[in-house]
């Protein structure tokens, strides 16, 4: 019997708050081949499998050890989830290759998952890198900014 | 007590694809009016507005910034009144200054996925996260 539209949130929810939240990973909830196209450090990819969700939850719960995904808004459908969401925590392990900065960090992101037979099969995520970077005095702001928002 | 109007599909859909053809391609302002609320919530990371007008100056600035800008959703998901886009953004060359950069010359292509809400059939407002750290490499900004 095919998931419901309330079913494929669930297993989203489930499989993205446990990793960043508590740093399980819920191989269950993703298929062995599962495509992740996200954009990370400017760059789009392509890889298959969990393995670099897997390195990048890892990086940052290595430098934010009390890190939390907090999911804002959400669409479910009957084989798409999307979330936008807020994550929030303490950079003291040094984010994206800086220094610690012992600052509290509060960025945006969304992602979109296709859902198959009750697993993920295909990922999409575009986090705010450039708003991490601004934060942490890197990239100076832009004329007249807003402080980060939701 | 007040019932909420959802919005159908197809409308939806529509007003989706006007936002990134008529309003952000074409810069039509006619579309402005016709597809967004007048207190339009227009939330970028670093900006936000809640007005119609101040998002007209936005998208005129941006195709000064930008030549030949263009976007187009490669995927529309719908449910109710609020939806999701995958796009991309395509510019010819970055020919004016642009949030403190000066024009490169530059041909430049982001991702970017924003979230939309609906209020009376109209756009009520967007929060929009755009791949800025990839725009600012391609404008060599940040290597």
């Amino acid at each position: 019997m095919a998931n419901t539209p309330v079913d494929n949130n669930a297993i989203a929810v489930r499989f993205f708050e446990s990793a960043w939240n508590k740093g399980e990973f819920h191989e269950e909830l993703i298929a062995p081949d599962a495509i992740d196209h996200s954009t990370v450090g400017g760059h789009a990819k392509e890889e298959r499998g969990s393995g670099s969700f897997r390195q990048i939850v890892t990086m940052f719960r290595g430098a934010m050890p009390d890190i939390h995904l907090s999911v804002e808004d959400e669409i479910y459908t009957d084989d798409k989830v999307v979330h936008r969401w807020v994550m929030t925590g303490t950079d003291t392990g040094g984010v994206m290759g800086m220094p610690p900065s012992g600052k509290n960090l509060r960025f945006t992101g969304m992602t979109i998952v296709r859902i198959k037979d009750g697993r993920i099969v295909e990922r999409w995520a575009n986090v705010d890198e450039l708003g991490i970077l601004q934060q942490l005095g890197v990239v100076p702001p832009p004329p007249g900014a807003a402080e980060p928002v939701a | 007590m007040t019932t909420e109007t959802i919005i159908s599909r197809e409308a939806a859909v529509t007003a989706v694809k006007r936002w990134f053809d008529d309003i952000w391609t074409k810069k039509d302002m006619q579309a402005v009016d016709a597809v967004l609320a007048p207190n339009f919530d227009y939330v970028l990371t670093f900006i936000q507005t809640s007005d119609r007008e101040a998002f007209k100056r936005i998208l005129e600035t941006n195709h000064v910034a930008f030549e030949n800008l263009i976007y187009w959703p490669e995927e529309i998901i719908v449910d109710g009144n609020t939806a999701a886009a995958r796009w991309r953004m395509h510019t010819s060359k970055h020919r004016a200054t642009w949030n403190n950069v000066e024009a490169t010359g530059n041909e430049a292509s982001i991702p970017g996925m924003t979230f939309f809400y609906f209020a009376n059939g109209q756009i009520a407002g967007v929060k929009i996260l755009s791949d800025f750290y990839s725009l600012m490499q391609q404008l060599d900004v940040i290597t």
